[in-house]
Formats: C-alpha cells, sequence, structure tokens
C-alpha cells in the first residue's frame, strides 16, 4: 500500500510539493523545527516533511488544517475552469480546451494532496478533543473530514476519486 | 533520580557515538576524578597531572553543576551551561596541553545513549527535551535551534512560486468561466421556465458576444478571457429555436455552427432529429416552391387538388421526407377559401403521421379553429401551445381572438393585460430603445385596440393601437390605425395610412370608413362582420 501511496504523491507531484511547502510555512509561521524537508520520499511520509508537532491546542489544529485549506482552495480555483468550459459548456475552442486540461490535471494533484498525514491528523484530533464544546461543534465537520481524509489518502482513495471526477469531466 | 538520569543530563555534547573510551573505562570514570583523592594540594605536581587534575576538577564540577540544575528542574538554562562549560574544558585543554586534550575531551563526553528515554530528544537521543511554559517539545534546545534554520526545500519554493502564477490565471479565467455560465445558467433558466422568445435571446446575445468558432484559430487572450459559449449552449438553443418553430434563424445557426459530419458525433445525438427535419423541411420546400409559388391569395377548389396531387407523387421520392410533403398540403389547403375541413385533415395527418412536430401542427389547429367559429376547440389549443411556451403571442392573440368573438371581452381584456405583463418581462438586450411588449407582444395590442375599442374607451384604444402599429406593420394593424386615430380626431395619422397605401396601389376599406362615419360600431365591423383582413 505504501508503494501505490508512493506512487499517487509521484504521480501528483505539483500538489505534493505545494502542500509541502504551506507545511514549511506554517513551520516557520509557528516557529517550529523542520526534520526533514525533503518532500518525494519513498516511505508514508512521502508528500509531508517531518517536523515537531505544536504544542499548543488550537495552533495544533490549525497547524494540520491551514496548509490542507490553502491547498484545497487552490486546486478548486484550478478546478473550476475546465468544470465550466468543459463539463457544463463545453467549449470547442482548442486554446482553451488544452489550457482546461492542464489546469485540470493540477487541480487533481492538489485535491489529491489536501489532508494531512495520518501522524498529523492523530495529533489534530487529539488537539480537537480537547476544545470546548462550542468550538468542537463549530470545527467538527473540518476535523472529521480532515481525519478520515488522512486515512483516504493514506489508502490512495483520494487520488481515485479525484481521478474518477476528472474522467467525468472530461468524458460526460 | 537515580545515576542513569544523571548521566543522561550530563552528557551534553555532539558525539554520541562515543559511548566509552579505551584509555578511560567506564568503571574508571564513574569512580574518577575527585581533586582531592587525585591530586592532593601538598604534593607538588608536573604540568601534565596539573592540566589532568584541573580537567577532572572541571569534570567534577559540571556533573555536580548538573546535578544541582537537574534538582532544580531547570533544564532550559542547564543546558546552555553545559554547553558553555565544555566549551570551557575544551578551551582550556587546548591552550595548555595538545598532547592530552583529546583523551580528556573524550573523558568528559563519555555518555550512554538510551533511544527510548522519551524525556530526550528524539533527535540526538542525550539532552533533555526542551521545556518551556510547561510545555515539553520534541527536540533540546540545540536540536531545536539548529532545525529552526531549515531553509525551505526549493522545489516546493519553486512549485509554489509557479502555482501562484497559474492560481492566478485560474482566477481570471474562472471569472470569465462563471460569467460565462451565469449567461448560459440565464438561458437555461429561462427555458426551464417556458420562456422561450427569453431565453431565445439570451443564447442568442452570448453566441453574438462570443468570438465563434475559434476551434483552429491562433492562440488569442480572446480565446481565453472572451465568451466562450461553448458546445452545450449551441445544442440548447437549437432546440429553443426548433421549439419556437423560428425555423430560419434554426437553420442559420445550424449552418453557422455545424458540418455535416458534427451530427455524427454521439454528443450531438440529441439535435440530429432537428437538423434532420430542418434539412427534410428545406429540401421539399426547394422542389415545392415551383408549385405553391405561382399561387396568389386564395386558390379555387381544382388549383389546390392539383397542386395536392402533385405534392402527393413527389412523395415517391425517396429523398423527400413524405411528412414535409404533407406540411405542404396544408399550406395549399389553407389558401381555399372555406377550405377548413381539408386544412383540419391534413392536420389530422401530420399530427398522426409526426406528433412530435407540434410547431406544424398545434398553432394551425387553433387558427383553423378559430376561422371555422370553434373557439373552445381554439382556446383548447391555444393552451397546449402556451404549456410549451408562455411567451408564445400568436397563440395569446387566438385565444384573446376566441373569447372576443363570443362577445367575452373583459374575460379577454384580462387575458390581453396578463399577456402584457409577459411581454414586458421579455429578456432582450436590444439596444435600440423599443421596449418588448412592444416588439413581442404587437399581436395582444391589437386585439387590445379592438376590446377598449368595441367598450368606447378610446384614449386606451388609441394608446394599443399605436403600440401595435409600432411593433409590426401589418395591413390589419395599419386599418385599425387608421380608424381609431380618424375616430379620435387625428387626421394626420390617419392620411400618414393613406399615403403608405398608396405607395402599393390600396386603399383603405370601405367598411373602415362605415366606422369612421358611425355608421357602423367597431363590434359591427370587425366580429359581428368578420371583415377578410381581420380574419
Amino acid at each position: 500500500m505504501t508503494a501505490l501511496y508512493v506512487i499517487t504523491k509521484y504521480l501528483t507531484f505539483p500538489g505534493a510539493f505545494l502542500r509541502c511547502f504551506w507545511e514549511q510555512f506554517m513551520c516557520k509561521l509557528n516557529k517550529l523545527p523542520i526534520e526533514n524537508n525533503k518532500c518525494l520520499q519513498t516511505n508514508e511520509m512521502c508528500g509531508h516533511i517531518e517536523h515537531e508537532m505544536s504544542p499548543g491546542k488550537a495552533k495544533g489544529f490549525f497547524f494540520t488544517f491551514i496548509p490542507g485549506l490553502l491547498t484545497f482552495v487552490m486546486g478548486v480555483v484550478c478546478l473550476i475552469p475546465p468544470l465550466v468550459d468543459l463539463f457544463i459548456l463545453d467549449v470547442s475552442s482548442t486554446p482553451v480546451r488544452s489550457v482546461c486540461y492542464v489546469l485540470l490535471y493540477l487541480a487533481v494533484s492538489m485535491l489529491t494532496n489536501i489532508f494531512p498525514s495520518v501522524e498529523d491528523a492523530m495529533v489534530m484530533w487529539e488537539n480537537y478533543l480537547e476544545f470546548g464544546t462550542g468550538l468542537r461543534a463549530l470545527f467538527f465537520l473540518g476535523a472529521i473530514i480532515m481525519k478520515i481524509g488522512a486515512f483516504c489518502e493514506k489508502y490512495t482513495v483520494t487520488f481515485w476519486t479525484n481521478l474518477a471526477i476528472a474522467a467525468l469531466i472530461i468524458f460526460l | 533520580m537515580d545515576d542513569q538520569e544523571n548521566k543522561n543530563v550530563f552528557d551534553g555534547n555532539d558525539e554520541p557515538e562515543k559511548t566509552e573510551s579505551p584509555e578511560a573505562p567506564a568503571e574508571e570514570k564513574e569512580a574518577s576524578p575527585v581533586p582531592e583523592e587525585t591530586a592532593p594540594e601538598s604534593e607538588p605536581l608536573d604540568d601534565k597531572s596539573l592540566i589532568e587534575s584541573q580537567l577532572d576538577d572541571l569534570v567534577s564540577q559540571l556533573k555536580a553543576k548538573n546535578e544541582e540544575w537537574i534538582l532544580k528542574n531547570d533544564i532550559q538554562d542547564w543546558s546552555g551551561l553545559v554547553d558553555d562549560s565544555r566549551q570551557d574544558a575544551e578551551d582550556f585543554v587546548l591552550n595548555e596541553s595538545s598532547d592530552i586534550s583529546e583523551e580528556k575531551i573524550e573523558q568528559i563526553e563519555v555518555m550512554e545513549i538510551d533511544e527510548d528515554d522519551e524525556r530526550l530528544c528524539s533527535i540526538c537521543h542525550r539532552r533533555l527535551k526542551l521545556e518551556k511554559d510547561g510545555v515539553t517539545y520534541e527536540y533540546c534546545k540545540r536540536c531545536r535551534n539548529e532545525l529552526l534554520e531549515t531553509s525551505y526545500n526549493w522545489k516546493s519554493v519553486v512549485t509554489f512560486i509557479l502555482s501562484c502564477v497559474v492560481f492566478v490565471f485560474a482566477v481570471a479565467l474562472s471569472a470569465v468561466a462563471i460569467i460565462n455560465s451565469l449567461g448560459v445558467s440565464k438561458a437555461a433558466s429561462l427555458t426551464e421556465q417556458k420562456k422561450l422568445v427569453s431565453a431565445s435571446n439570451a443564447y442568442s446575445t452570448l453566441l453574438a458576444s462570443s468570438s465563434g468558432d475559434s476551434s483552429y484559430a491562433p492562440l488569442s487572450l480572446k480565446d481565453f478571457f472572451g465568451v466562450n459559449p461553448g458546445e452545450n449552449t449551441i445544442r440548447d438553443y437549437v432546440k429553443v429555436l426548433f421549439q419556437r418553430g423560428d425555423l430560419s434563424t434554426l437553420k442559420t445557426v445550424l449552418d453557422t455552427y455545424y458540418s455535416e459530419d458534427d451530427f455524427e458525433k454521439p454528443q450531438n445525438s440529441d439535435i440530429k432529429p432537428i437538423s434532420d427535419a430542418v434539412k427534410g423541411l428545406y429540401d421539399v420546400g426547394n422542389r415545392a416552391t415551383s408549385i405553391v409559388a405561382a399561387f396568389q391569395g386564395t386558390i379555387t377548389k381544382d388549383e389546390a387538388d392539383n397542386a395536392i396531387a402533385e405534392l402527393e407523387k413527389m412523395k415517391d421520392d425517396e429523398s423527400l421526407d413524405p411528412i414535409y410533403l404533407t406540411y405542404y398540403q396544408y399550406y395549399v389547403t389553407t389558401m381555399l377559401q372555406d377550405g377548413f375541413d381539408l386544412q383540419l385533415e391534413y392536420l389530422e395527418k401530420l399530427k398522426e403521421e409526426a406528433p412530435q412536430l407540434k410547431i406544424f401542427y398545434i398553432s394551425s389547429f387553433a387558427s383553423t379553429y378559430l376561422y371555422m367559429g370553434d373557439y373552445e376547440k381554439c382556446i383548447e389549443y391555444c393552451d397546449l401551445a402556451l404549456k410549451d411556451d408562455v411567451e408564445d403571442f400568436t397563440s395569446w392573440r387566438l385565444k384573446i381572438r376566441a373569447l372576443s368573438r363570443q362577445k367575452k371581452y373583459d374575460e379577454a381584456l384580462a387575458l390581453s393585460q396578463e399577456a402584457l405583463s409577459l411581454a414586458k418581462d421579455i429578456y432582450t438586450d436590444s439596444s435600440d430603445g423599443s421596449s418588448p411588449d412592444v416588439t413581442y407582444g404587437h399581436p395582444v395590442y391589437l386585439e387590445q385596440a379592438i376590446i377598449y375599442g368595441i367598450k368606447g374607451d378610446m384614449k386606451k384604444a388609441q394608446d394599443a393601437i399605436d403600440k401595435a402599429y409600432q411593433g409590426q406593420l401589418t395591413l390589419d394593424s395599419a386599418y385599425l390605425y387608421a380608424m381609431i386615430n380618424k375616430k379620435n380626431g387625428n387626421d394626420e395619422a390617419y392620411d400618414e395610412v393613406v399615403n403608405m397605401l398608396a405607395q402599393y396601389e390600396m386603399t383603405i376599406p370601405a367598411i373602415c370608413d362605415e366606422y369612421i362615419s358611425g355608421a357602423k360600431t367597431l363590434e359591427e365591423v370587425l366580429i359581428d362582420g368578420k371583415v377578410a383582413w381581420y380574419e
């Protein structure tokens, strides 16, 4: 499974590097040491950087949440033109279609790299459980998505899902 | 605090592999250096012994300090202190004597590594993890400081920069795509609401503002940031035009955007029947024109029979679709004076042969029944047509007229107001300043003018006929315009119509003058009189 996971990360390398950048950015922002900044590795940390866990509850939660969110936003923005031009409008212009295919690949690569590593997700979940009731209700959806998504990403579910969506956009 | 802990705490340095020294076995080190035991003050010492003694002294001092710091639980400061002390020791040895420095430094650096000890830094496994403000960090202070200096992975930085560029481009493209899709979704929503005139206008606007078919055009910014309505939009537009029965525009759109091969593509399978219908109708039209073009106005029964027979013969030609020949046969019957039964016969035939081609028979049924005086049937077919297109103002007009013929003027007036409120809401980007109710609702205004005229409200009749006349110049609108204006004392408008008709060698019918002179009421002229030009 790790081999498959690593392959998907290599196939979606732009998203993996972007995710790593955001993780490094968050580490620098929170003054957290980075143990290994190598992005593409041949182990379960492929697509993530090794860093010290953030000590604060809220900080720890957002530290895991924000890189995914930023990658997600960029991925969605890249997805909109292909979604509209290829799927909804079925634009015939060759240059527009070509650009849309490139953007679709970038969108898939980014959306395949939005979830944290399982280790980070578990720490985030622990931090989340220590929140007060109000905050827990507010961030429930985000936390549960991050936690489930981390496992989905580990087992390459996100990659295949995104690939299926891309196929629908192109061929339907 | 046990010995093991003391050892770990003490050994704060950078060389974890050196767990023991051949020159200084562990036991020896455990027992070592208490200055008083190894170097009594009373005995003279040579230089080497002095240095060793001082180093041993330093080691024991460090040990003592470490224990003290651990007891105080001030780990952060301790870490720095050991570093400083070790540096002092190294400096001291190096300054005093180089030949014993290695040995003594190793003695100072003796330590044991326990990787499972969770209190130790997970990188060096030697120093305690940093504790600050009640928080235990993953690494010791020194390792943290070093790791904090770790620079960004350059590949991820390059990816980020490129992603930012792509992001900006994608945002701009997304904005354009969303604007395009808003226009398309507006048109689609109007189609859903069965407002086919508005939908048709919306699609037409989108196509007009697009760059056209740029499949093989050179790359330009307009390709990306111009209006790109897309194939789906054109397909939807084709369907709307067909539903409306706007065949001439439909043919233009099909000829502009599609080649013959395009209709063989699976995505165009839903518009292929439409294309076939238009092609079939035009093919038949080209051949049938020679037969029907000779007829002007009304024709005799014999002429009609001959033309119908000729069209029937053409059905042997397999290249022509017989449905459209039947339609032309119906067309011939419409030129017959009082040929309503025959008209109905061909309309029923059309309905039976091609029930899906509603545009060819629903409105025709309604008008035929109106002329026949079967107003209920007329209204029934008008309702059927309005169910498919609420902006079908020809059907609105027929329905209002059917009610007027039954002298249900209030009902007809209410219906005309309903129709005009729809006409006012028609989506249009017309830049000529004309309001949509005039452009599209003029047949309704004409009927409204008649109803107001019959009811004696000449001011409203005047307003309505002005709009009807402005909307479309037809014989009935011209005559009524002249009649109502003259009746209201506006001779100029009357003369305008007279002069206009004179250009075509026509005059205002005598019956209009009867109304103007007051010999007949409008009801007597138009409702009871059944004048041909109004029929």
